[in-house]
């Protein structure tokens, strides 16, 4: 059976839009240019955003900052954190009123995060993949 | 009044006062000092919430007093501010006012503030007044937005003691670490004394008096002689002091997503004094006639020792939570125990469902109350078991609103004073509803 040019246009055109959307729903990592480590184990990341982690390996302090909500928030807490936007802000407000931590500066624009992450040493943050990325650097989750 | 009680409530407050002096002046250097102001503005971390409640039970003034009536002094209010001026350095205070009652009364106080420098992640070094870790949940009390139920499981976290047993002055030495393949683990030990803000609540004077230490304090503080009783009169200038407590926690995060458990482990002392206006009897040993009777104002104190410690395990699965927690109270020859299993349904994040179970056993050696001295003491004192239901409705992400439903068998929490000798209510209900403002 041969397929007509048009039929080849579409499915290729359909698998383009499958590989964008799947990309767009992911995550990307980025710290500061100075941070040395280069890959980052996922339970290390999730208690970096508890506060559990301070330090980075080279024992330099470690600046998390988050999204205040939306789909690159929810998607982080859940694939990253391993719980829900609510329930990782409960976390937070426990620390907060009992006394035993301050959480992640948050951000309400990606590109507000990234300005920031990149003016920071030590910072880590996250956006979605489709957000221009200038003077950061992408880690590697494990 | 007594000029006792006005003592004891003045030394408290100005105690109070003075911490949160020195907290301004540390704030103050803090804001001043050269090279750290500028960073300490950056990380100024304000929060704050405020709640409302109402409260009713069908018999017994329980947690709340004048409770069967229906009360909606039920209230709390926090702010909280923290900072990191040097790095590794964080301090903090949160002042709160809470009205429980005829407990609080919206008196202003530090709830915690405390300086705590984090040299590694698995060392750090706390000093001040601070949150103690008893249980998963007992840091989190005062804050209402944490959690789906209004009140916390009464076997374990009883709020009679809420008032003076939720932080302590001190230090604290904490830190956690990865445990490899076997997931992390986070650790705490502490030592200091509890500070007790409203001594002259009718909390100590249920407590003092209904307890069988206090009898033995009174017969000690009487003389000698021929047999002797008293007709209690009066308690005045009851000043209840924990001059030490030490413990420690331990939290184990398994390898399981969202599987946990906790141990907690507390020791201290208490002590009790107080004058005690009382007929003295003098009863002829042989006759049993009554010789002479006088009114005396007696010398009454007592201490002890007591233990706690808790086991707790958590796990959170997707929409749901499962907690189960017990307690273990140890004091002489008394061993009280607590238990309750809770689940919790969050199908959204403005919804959400809790229901638990719970009993309080006073004595663990008269679980069936078979085994009381008193003949006419009832055997539902023996326990108290709570069946609740509570539901939650976050109306935006920084207002919520609640209510709570208990059926309540038993009465092992509410002290035993010659009413509730009288009552033959065994089963009975609380019922309460709360709103909450946070950011």
């Amino acid at each position: 059976m041969k397929l007509s040019r048009l039929s080849v246009l579409l499915i290729v055109t359909l698998l383009l839009f499958v590989a964008s959307v799947s990309q767009a729903s992911g995550v990307v990592v980025i710290v500061n240019p100075n941070v040395e480590d280069s890959s980052l184990d996922k339970d290390l990341l999730t208690r970096i955003y508890q506060g559990k982690v301070s330090r980075w390996h080279s024992d330099s302090k470690v600046v998390p900052v988050m999204l205040k909500d939306g789909p690159t928030h929810e998607t982080f807490t859940t694939d990253y954190m391993g719980t829900t936007p609510s329930r990782f802000r409960t976390y937070w407000k426990q620390a907060v009123f009992s006394g035993r931590g301050i959480p992640p500066k948050s951000f309400d624009s990606e590109l507000e995060l990234v300005k920031y992450v990149a003016s920071t040493p030590g910072a880590i943050g996250y956006v979605s993949p489709l957000t221009p990325l200038t003077g950061v650097k992408k880690l590697t989750i494990r | 009044m007594s000029e006792d009680l006005l003592r004891t409530r003045n030394v408290s407050s100005r105690k109070h006062m003075d911490l949160c002096w020195c907290l301004a002046v540390v704030f103050g250097l803090a804001l001043f000092t050269p090279g750290i102001s500028r960073a300490f503005f950056e990380d100024l971390y304000v929060s704050g919430f405020v709640s409302q409640g109402y409260y009713k039970t069908s018999e017994y003034d329980f947690i709340l007093s004048n409770s069967t009536k229906g009360t909606s002094e039920f209230n709390e209010a926090a702010i909280s501010v923290q900072a990191n001026p040097i790095e590794r350095l964080r301090i903090g205070i949160q002042l709160i006012a809470t009205d429980a009652g005829d407990m609080g009364n919206n008196e202003i106080r530090v709830d915690w503030a405390f300086g705590d420098y984090r040299w590694r992640d698995w060392l750090g070094f706390r000093a001040g007044k601070i949150k103690m870790q008893m249980g998963f949940y007992n840091i989190g009390r005062d804050i209402d937005m944490l959690r789906t139920s209004i009140f916390l499981p009464q076997s374990v976290y009883s709020e009679n003691w809420r008032d003076f047993a939720m932080a302590q002055e001190g230090i604290s030495f904490y830190g956690n670490s990865e445990a490899g393949p076997v997931g992390s683990v986070e650790y705490e030990a502490y030592a200091g004394a509890l500070n007790v803000p409203d001594p002259d609540h009718s909390y100590w004077q249920r407590a003092f008096s209904s307890s069988a230490e206090f009898d033995l304090a009174v017969f000690n503080a009487m003389f000698g002689g021929d047999t002797l009783s008293y007709d209690l009169q009066q308690i005045v200038g009851i000043n209840p002091a924990f001059p030490w407590i030490a413990g420690g926690s331990m939290i184990w995060n398994t390898p399981v997503e969202g599987l946990r458990f906790g141990a907690s482990l507390i020791t201290g002392e208490y002590e009790m004094t107080s004058k005690a206006l009382a007929y003295v009897n003098i009863v002829d040993p042989n006759t049993g006639a009554l010789k002479s009777s006088t009114l005396e104002s007696l010398d009454v104190r007592w201490a002890a020792r007591y233990l706690l410690s808790f086991f707790s395990v958590e796990y959170s699965w997707r929409q749901f939570i499962l907690a189960a927690e017990t307690l273990r109270f140890e004091q002489e020859h008394e061993i009280n125990q607590g238990t309750y299993i809770m689940l919790t349904w969050e199908p959204t994040p403005v919804y959400s469902l809790s229901g638990y179970v719970s009993e309080f056993i006073p004595d663990i050696d008269n679980r069936d109350g078979k085994n009381f001295e008193d003949p006419l003491r009832k055997d539902f004192t023996a326990w108290q078991r709570e069946a609740v239901l509570s539901g939650r409705v976050n109306l935006t992400s920084n207002w919520l609103v609640k209510a709570e439903f208990h059926a309540v068998d038993g009465i092992g929490q509410i002290f035993y004073t010659p009413e509730v000798l009288e009552s033959n209510s065994r089963y009975w209900t609380m019922f309460a509803l709360k709103t909450t403002f946070h950011f």
